[in-house]
């Protein structure tokens, strides 16, 4: 098992912790061996260009191919190019994280549909599974 | 500083008294002035409210309007999970975020003191010691009357949804992930 | 501090304060505050012998305007034969910097007092800013030196390209190829509400 994924110019990152927590960001220098600089792009993640520590970030499987320092122009035009946040949305570890915060934010009666759904679906799969047993 | 003391307006004393003079105490009809108990802006006409305690504790009802005395007019309704016409502390609510249209429930007719005790004929000590057992309290048929009414007029919009009245009868209660301070209602 | 320079008998003109309020991106926040640069102008109060004395300027680096008033009149008197009693500050201005977008490398030459004598240093930091670098040098000085800030104080200051920096952990992150991976890591909740002490399983700490 070696190392996939690395602190590079152009690497996408989730930010962890901190006002910006579960934003994207691109890493666009590397400060010392405990900070970055990153960029969002702002307008399509939120996140202002700022220097930060690795302890907040979590590196994620994209590269961004920009040069080092690169504008802000540059940078969200080739993040738009490499489809960073469809790529990102698709991800397991993206998804997982939408459904904790929709989970999160059901009210009362939201999560009374939630109970009777899951109640439902539980009956038609055991229905199916005693069906199945019967004929086996 | 002396154009200061020269600018103090005519006729007002330079000098503190030397003795304290207390001021006189409002009246007390104007210190206890009846001031109406807030509502949270959480509740509203026709948000559903989950009771925290009493005999209906966890059960889901409708909040339907606040009495002169602050406390909240609720009813289950009482056809749906057995709640009548009741008056609640808004402490011990928990507001959600869902809301029934009750514009047509008419419940002008109720005030706190419809929800007063009969006075109790006065019993001798001996009457007392002897009685058998509390007499069993009655329900007017006045009372039933108007909880009928005030039902058929919440259930009028609520027969559509068949998921919302098996919520509003089914029991609010906490599991062992549930932190409620951190729940959305 | 770098040597006072001399402005004619008058004070000069002040930057517009707009530029005080400065957009400081520190990412890192120590137990000080973070250092901020200031312009102090100061002179000897003019008297009837000398009705116009010379004004003299310096840029200090200092927590707050009152700190830099303060070491402005320490360091002067130390150049000049002026004190706080006689003189009077003219000007104060916080100096942001111009571009905190790119990395760039401050070369800091300072002087401090050991517990054994006094020595001169020259030490190099990559920074957004040049009040980050002299927060970097503090804390490392601390550190490295066990040296309080009374004991620092700061000769010169100034960008350097980066052909021309000589120590080691710098130039290691001028490579624009650079790659390197984070290792061993332990997932940060994200808000401090969530830390435990105590895991009831141990954490991954392999995340590619």
């Amino acid at each position: 098992m070696g190392f996939t994924r690395f602190v590079e110019i152009g690497r996408v990152a989730l930010i962890n912790y901190g006002p910006d927590e579960g934003k994207l960001c691109t890493i666009i220098d590397v400060v010392d061996h405990n900070k970055a600089l990153i960029d969002g792009p702002e307008e399509l993640t939120g996140v202002k260009r700022q220097m930060i520590p690795f302890k907040r970030l979590a590196l994620t499987d994209f590269k961004v191919k920009i040069l080092r320092n690169a504008r802000q122009g540059t940078l969200k035009k080739a993040f738009a190019e490499a489809d960073v946040l469809a790529k990102w949305g698709a991800t397991a570890w993206a998804r997982k994280r939408a459904a904790k915060a929709k989970r999160a934010s059901l009210g009362d009666l939201d999560r009374f549909k939630l109970m009777i759904a899951r109640k439902q679906k539980a009956r038609a799969v055991n229905t199916a599974l005693a069906k199945l047993k019967k004929s086996a | 500083m002396a154009p200061a003391a020269a600018a103090k307006p005519t006729g007002e004393s330079r000098w503190y008294p030397a003795d304290d003079i207390k001021a006189p105490r409002k009246s007390k009809a104007k210190r206890s002035v009846h001031k109406p108990t807030k509502l949270r802006s959480s509740i509203t006409p026709g948000t559903v409210c989950v009771l925290l305690s009493g005999r209906f504790r966890g059960k889901r009802v409708v909040f339907l309007k606040q009495m002169a005395s602050g406390t909240l007019l609720v009813t289950g309704p009482y056809k749906v999970n057995g709640v009548p016409l009741r008056r609640v502390n808004q402490a011990y609510v928990i507001a959600t975020s869902t809301k029934l249209d009750v514009s047509k429930v008419d419940v002008s007719a109720i005030d706190d003191a419809y929800f007063a005790r009969a006075p109790e004929a006065k019993k001798t000590a001996e009457d007392a010691f002897f009685a058998q057992a509390s007499k069993e309290s009655v329900v007017s048929d006045q009372k039933k009357k108007d909880q009928d009414v005030v039902d058929a007029s919440i259930l009028a919009g609520l027969s559509k949804d068949k998921l919302l009245k098996a919520y509003l009868n089914a029991k609010f209660s906490l599991t062992k992930k549930d932190r409620p301070h951190e729940m959305v209602f | 501090m770098q040597q006072p320079s001399v402005i004619g008998g008058r004070c000069m003109n002040a930057p517009p304060p707009s530029l005080i309020m400065a957009a400081r991106m520190r990412a890192i926040a120590s137990c000080m505050p973070p250092m901020r640069q200031y312009q102090v102008v100061g002179r000897k109060a003019p008297t009837e012998a000398d009705p116009n004395p010379p004004a003299y300027r310096m840029k200090v680096f200092a927590a707050t305007k009152v700190g830099a008033i303060s070491s402005f009149w320490y360091l002067i008197h130390q150049m000049r034969k002026m004190k706080k009693t006689t003189g009077e500050i003219l000007d104060v201005n916080e100096i942001v910097e111009k571009n905190a977008r790119i990395i760039k490398h401050y070369g800091i030459w300072l002087r401090y007092d050991s517990r054994s004598g006094t020595h001169n240093m020259y030490r190099e930091y990559r920074d957004l800013t040049l009040t980050g670098a002299v927060d970097q040098m503090y804390s490392e000085m601390a550190g490295r030196h066990r040296c309080r800030p009374r004991s620092i104080q700061i000769i010169r200051t100034g960008i350097v390209a980066a052909k021309d920096t000589k120590r080691a952990p710098v130039k290691q992150f001028q490579n624009s190829q650079i790659k390197f991976p984070l290792a061993h890591r332990i997932p940060r909740e994200p808000s401090k509400k969530f830390r435990t002490v105590f895991k009831a399983q141990r954490p991954n700490t392999f995340f590619g």
